[in-house]
C-alpha cells in the first residue's frame, strides 16, 4: 500500500472506531438512553463542544497544552499504522511493528502527563502524577505480553504474527497474556476501572480545566487510543483478519468492535481501583504473571 | 542495501533536531520542559536509528526514554523548591564547571568517533533485528544474560522491599504516616 | 443558515451539562434531578453550560458561586431552583416546583442560549491574576537565584518532611466549597505533597444555610411516626450510597441507588439487597474501599451513628425508645471500621429501615430532644454529628492519598447545614 493509502486507512479506522466506542460507552453508561439517541449522541456532544470556547487558566504552559492535546490522537495513529486491517499486505507491515506499537503506547504517558501538568491547576496535576504511577507500574507487563506473541511467530511484524495464527489463535496458547493485555490496555487508555487520572475523586482530573475543542480533541484521542489497543489485541490474540466466509477487513472490524464493547462494559461496571492498590497490583501481580506468560510461551515454542 | 538520498536528508534532519533540542534543554525555564526537550533529543536519535535500518534499536530507545524522562521530571519536580514545576526557574548553574565538562566530553567523544577503527560487519540477513538477536544471544550472550539476570534480581528485590511487608508495613496502608521523629529518621 | 447556526441546531436538544451549587434543603432534590431525562450533572464548571443554584445560601457564598460561574466556558446561563431573593449571583431563570419543573426550565434555557436567543452571561468577576505578576522575561525566570525570586508575587512553598522523612515542598491549595467530591459547602485548606494530603483545615462553615426542617429535625421536639422516620432514613442512606458509588466511578449503580431511593416503599428489603449484590459484583470492596479510613482508636466516633456502628460500637438511641422496642429493634453493626464497613453498614441500615417502616404501624418515637438521625445522634443545644466529624478531619485525613481523602470525607456523611456557626474547628 502507498503511504497515502495507509494514512487514509488509519484515519478511517480511528474515526469509525472512535464513533463505535463512544456509542457503545453511551449505551453502557448511567444515562440508559435508547439506541437511537445513543447513535446521535457523539454528534450532539461534538456540536456542543464546538460551540464552547477553549478556556484558559492562570499562566498555563500554552504550547505544552496544545502539543499534548495533539499528541494523543497522533500516538494512536502511529500505533495503528503497524496493524494490518484486511490482509497480510494491506496496511503498514513494518518489520518491527510490535515495537513501534509498544513505543507509541508508552509515549502516551508523556502526552497525559503534560496534559495534566500544563494547565497549572491542582487536580489535573495530580491526575498527571497518578498516570505516571499507573504506566510505570504496568509498562513492563504490557510490553512483555505484547512481545510474547512474537515468540511463536518468530517475528516482530504484526502481519506475520496474524498469519502464524491460521491454525490456532494465540488467545488459546496465551490466555494469561490476553487477560493481562486487556487490563494493561485499559490502564494505558486511562479507562475504567483504572481511570485514575480522570477519576471522580479529582472531579475529572486531567480534563478539569479543558473545554471546547480541546476537550473534544482529547476525548477523540482517548477513543482512538482504545481503538488502536483493541486493534492490536485482536491482531495478536484473536487471529486478526483471519476467519471463514467473510472478507478479512470485516473480521478485523467485528473482532475490534467486540473488544471495544467489552472494554466499555467493564469500564462502566467496575469500581475504580485505588492508586496504591493499583501500583501494588501492577508490580506484585501483573509483572510476575507476565513473566510466567513469557516463560510458558518460550517453553512451548522450543 | 544502499541508502538513498532521502535517508541522508532524514538522518541529517534528525541529527540537527537532536542537537537543537539538546540545546533547548538549557534554554527553557521549567524542569518539565527541560526533561521533555531531552526526550525529544533522544527520540530524534531513535528516529535516526530507524532511518539507518536499525528499527528495533531505534524504537526501543524511544520506548525506554518516554518512561525514563517522565521519572526524571517527577524526581526533579519533587526534590526542587518547586511544586509541580509551576514556578519558572533557570536551568543553568555552575557555569564554569559545566563548560569545562561539556567541552571536555565533546572532545573525548569526537576523538573516539574519529580515531576508533570500527569493525566492518555488513548485515548477514535482510532483517537487522535478526542480526541483533544473534549478536546478543551469540557472542555476547554471557554479558547480556548476566546483566539481564542481575536486573531481574534487582526488580524482584525492589518489589520484595516495597510490597506487603515493606519498610512501612502492609502495602495496603500506603500513605499512612509512620511514627517518625522529624529530622532524625528514627522511629519514636 | 450559517455554520454556527447549523452546529447549534445539532447541539440544542442534546444532553444539558449542569453544574449544581447545592444549598440548604436541596441535597436530596439534586439526586432526583440526576434521574431527569436529558440532564447531566457534571463535576467541573468548565464542562457545564448551566449553573444551577438550588436551595438557600448565605451572603458568604456569593464570591465562590461567582467564581464557579465565571469558570463555565460558555455559552452559559444561571438557573435558580427554590433559591430565595436576593440571590447571591444574578439568575437568568428560576423554578420553584419539583424536578420536572426545573428540568424543563434547564432544558429551555440551554436550548435558548445555544441557539442564541438569549445571550451568554457575562463574567461576574474581573479577569485578573489573583496576585500581581512580578517575573522577569516571558516566563518569569531571571532575577536572583535559580528560581528568579517570587514571580507570582507569592513566596515559594515551604518545605516539610514527608512520610519517608524527605524534605519536599508542600503545595497549599483550597478545595471547595463546591468541589463535587465533598459535601456541598465544605471547603478545606490542604497541604499537598504530590497527591498526599499532609495537613487539612476546614476553612468555612457559613455558606449553606439550613433548609426547612426535615422529619429528623422535627423529631427533636415532637414525636414523629416511626414509619416516616425510617423511610427518610432509608432514602438518606441510599442517596449517600449513590454519592459513594459516583465517587468510585460506578455511575450505573449510583443511578440505580437514586432510582431506588425515589421509588422506595415500606418493606422493600429485597431491592436494597439486590443493589448490594450488584455493588459486590462491581468489586467496590477489594478495589476501592477495603482498609481505607480505619481510624486510630483515640479518635472519638461515639455519636456518629453508622460510622460508630460500623466499628462495632452498638450505639443507637433508638434502642431506648418504646416505639422501637415494640417492634424488636436491634442495632446492626460491622466490625472492621473501614470505608467498606461504613458502606455495608448503611446498606444494612437502609434495608432494616424499610423493614421497620413496614412493621411500625402507627407507632411514634423521639420528641425528647434526642434523635438518632441517619448521620448520628442529634441533641438539642449540643454539637451535631457534622460538628464532631469536622473536628476530627485533620486527625483522620493527614497522610492520606487524595482519593482516599475524598472517600473518607464522603464516608463520614457530613451535612454542612447542621454545622454550628461557632464550631471551634473552623
Amino acid at each position: 500500500m502507498t503511504a497515502l493509502g495507509i494514512l487514509a486507512q488509519v484515519a478511517v479506522t480511528l474515526v469509525g472506531g472512535a464513533y463505535v466506542f463512544t456509542v457503545a460507552d453511551r449505551l453502557m453508561s448511567a444515562s440508559g438512553t435508547g439506541v437511537r439517541s445513543a447513535l446521535v449522541y457523539p454528534v450532539r456532544r461534538l456540536s456542543f463542544l464546538l460551540l464552547q470556547p477553549v478556556t484558559t487558566t492562570e499562566r498555563p504552559d500554552f504550547s505544552a497544552w496544545i502539543l499534548a492535546t495533539a499528541l494523543l490522537p497522533a500516538l494512536a495513529a502511529v500505533g495503528a499504522v503497524a496493524i494490518p486491517i484486511a490482509g497480510p499486505s494491506a496496511g503498514g507491515d513494518i518489520s518491527a511493528g510490535l515495537v513501534l506499537f509498544g513505543a507509541a503506547m508508552l509515549v502516551v504517558l508523556v502526552a497525559v502527563f503534560i496534559f495534566g501538568w500544563a494547565p497549572n491547576s491542582v487536580f489535573p496535576m495530580i491526575g498527571g502524577y497518578r498516570f505516571a504511577a499507573v504506566v510505570l507500574s504496568i509498562g513492563i507487563p504490557f510490553s512483555l505480553v505484547v512481545l510474547t506473541t512474537a515468540i511463536p511467530a518468530e517475528s516482530l511484524s504484526v502481519g506475520v504474527i496474524v498469519e502464524s495464527q491460521s491454525n490456532l489463535w494465540y488467545l488459546v496458547v496465551q490466555p494469561l497474556g490476553f487477560v493481562i493485555y486487556l487490563i494493561t490496555a485499559a490502564a494505558i487508555a486511562f479507562w475504567g476501572p483504572f481511570d485514575l487520572p480522570e477519576g471522580a475523586d479529582l472531579a475529572g482530573g486531567i480534563v478539569v480545566e479543558a473545554s471546547g475543542v480541546r476537550l473534544a480533541m482529547w476525548r477523540f484521542g482517548r477513543a482512538a487510543l482504545m481503538v488502536t489497543l483493541s486493534l492490536m489485541g485482536q491482531a495478536v490474540f484473536l487471529g486478526g483478519y483471519l476467519g471463514p466466509v467473510l472478507p478479512g477487513w470485516l473480521w478485523t472490524v467485528i473482532k475490534t468492535a467486540i473488544l471495544l464493547v467489552l472494554l466499555a462494559l467493564t469500564g462502566r461496571t467496575l469500581a475504580r481501583m485505588r492508586v496504591q492498590r493499583f501500583v501494588w497490583f501492577g508490580w506484585v501481580v501483573l509483572l510476575p504473571l507476565a513473566l510466567v506468560d513469557v516463560f510458558v510461551s518460550g517453553w512451548l515454542a522450543l | 542495501m544502499n541508502p538513498g538520498p532521502l535517508s541522508y536528508v532524514l538522518v541529517s534532519a534528525f541529527g540537527i533536531g537532536a542537537v537543537v533540542s539538546g540545546w533547548l534543554v538549557f534554554r527553557t525555564d521549567s524542569m518539565l520542559r527541560a526533561a521533555y526537550w531531552l526526550m525529544v533529543s533522544f527520540v530524534s536519535v531513535g528516529a535516526m536509528l530507524v532511518v539507518l535500518d536499525a528499527q528495533f534499536l531505534g524504537l526501543i530507545l524511544i520506548l525506554m526514554m518516554s518512561g525514563e524522562m517522565t521519572i526524571m521530571a517527577i524526581f526533579m519536580i519533587m526534590f526542587m523548591m518547586n511544586p509541580a514545576g509551576l514556578n519558572p526557574m533557570t536551568m543553568v548553574h555552575q557555569h564554569r564547571t559545566s563548560i569545562i565538562a561539556g567541552v571536555g566530553s565533546f572532545l573525548v567523544l569526537a576523538w573516539v568517533g574519529v580515531m576508533a577503527e570500527f569493525p566492518n560487519l555488513p548485515a548477514t540477513t535482510a532483517d537487522p533485528t535478526v542480526d541483533l538477536g544473534e549478536e546478543l544471544l551469540g557472542r555476547s550472550m554471557l554479558i547480556f544474560e548476566s546483566a539481564g539476570v542481575a536486573l531481574l534480581a534487582v526488580m524482584i528485590g525492589a518489589i520484595a522491599l516495597v510490597a506487603k511487608q515493606g519498610r512501612f508495613g502492609d502495602a495496603y496502608d500506603g500513605s499512612q504516616e509512620p511514627d517518625i521523629e522529624v529530622g532524625t529518621g528514627s522511629r519514636t | 443558515m450559517g455554520l454556527r447556526a447549523r452546529i447549534a441546531h445539532l447541539a440544542k436538544t442534546g444532553e444539558v451539562p449542569v453544574f449544581a451549587v447545592v444549598g440548604g434543603g436541596y441535597r436530596s432534590a439534586i439526586h432526583r434531578l440526576r434521574l431527569a431525562e436529558g440532564i447531566h450533572i457534571v463535576a467541573t464548571p468548565r464542562h457545564a453550560a448551566v449553573l444551577l443554584i438550588a436551595g438557600t445560601l448565605t451572603e458568604a457564598a456569593a464570591e465562590s458561586v461567582a467564581r464557579v460561574h465565571d469558570q463555565m466556558a460558555g455559552p452559559r446561563v444561571t438557573v435558580g431552583w427554590g433559591h430565595p431573593e436576593p440571590t447571591v449571583v444574578p439568575i437568568g431563570a428560576r423554578a420553584t416546583g419539583d424536578v420536572s419543573d426545573i428540568a424543563t426550565v434547564v432544558r429551555r434555557q440551554f436550548h435558548d442560549v445555544v441557539i442564541g436567543t438569549i445571550p451568554s452571561e457575562p463574567p461576574l468577576l474581573p479577569d485578573v491574576d489573583p496576585v500581581e505578576w512580578r517575573g522577569v522575561g516571558p516566563y518569569g525566570h531571571g532575577g536572583a537565584g535559580m528560581t528568579g525570586g517570587t514571580p507570582y508575587g507569592r513566596p515559594l512553598p515551604l518545605r516539610a518532611p514527608d512520610r519517608d522523612n524527605l524534605e519536599l515542598d508542600q503545595l497549599p491549595v483550597t478545595v471547595g466549597p463546591w468541589f463535587a467530591g465533598f459535601p456541598p459547602g465544605l471547603a478545606m485548606r490542604v497541604s499537598l505533597q504530590g497527591d498526599v494530603a499532609q495537613a487539612v483545615e476546614v476553612v468555612t462553615n457559613d455558606i449553606v444555610s439550613a433548609g426547612p426542617a426535615g422529619v429528623f429535625a422535627r423529631a427533636l421536639r415532637e414525636p414523629m411516626p416511626i414509619r416516616d422516620l425510617e423511610m427518610a432514613r432509608a432514602r438518606h442512606h441510599l442517596e449517600w450510597m449513590a454519592d459513594a458509588l459516583l465517587i468510585a466511578g460506578v455511575d450505573r449503580l449510583a443511578v440505580r441507588a437514586d432510582r431506588l431511593a425515589e421509588a422506595l416503599g415500606p418493606g422493600d428489603v429485597e431491592p436494597v439487597e439486590r443493589l448490594m449484590k450488584a455493588v459486590g459484583r462491581s468489586l467496590l470492596h477489594p478495589m476501592t474501599l477495603r482498609n481505607v479510613g480505619v481510624f486510630p482508636p483515640d479518635v472519638e466516633i461515639a455519636g456518629l451513628g453508622p460510622v460508630a456502628r460500623s466499628s462495632g460500637i452498638p450505639d443507637d438511641r433508638r434502642t431506648s425508645e418504646q416505639g422501637y422496642r415494640d417492634i424488636d429493634f436491634q442495632p446492626v453493626t460491622h466490625r472492621t471500621g473501614d470505608a467498606w464497613a461504613r458502606f455495608s453498614q448503611r446498606a444494612a441500615e437502609a434495608s432494616q429501615a424499610v423493614d421497620l417502616a413496614r412493621r411500625a404501624g402507627n407507632r411514634s418515637a423521639f420528641g425528647n430532644g434526642e434523635v438518632e438521625a441517619p448521620d448520628g445522634l442529634h441533641r438539642l443545644g449540643e454539637p451535631s454529628p457534622a460538628d464532631m466529624s469536622i473536628s476530627m478531619l485533620d486527625r483522620v485525613l493527614s497522610g492520606t492519598e487524595w482519593g482516599d481523602l475524598v472517600t473518607i470525607v464522603q464516608s463520614l456523611d457530613i451535612d454542612m447545614e447542621s454545622v454550628s456557626v461557632g464550631n471551634p474547628a473552623v
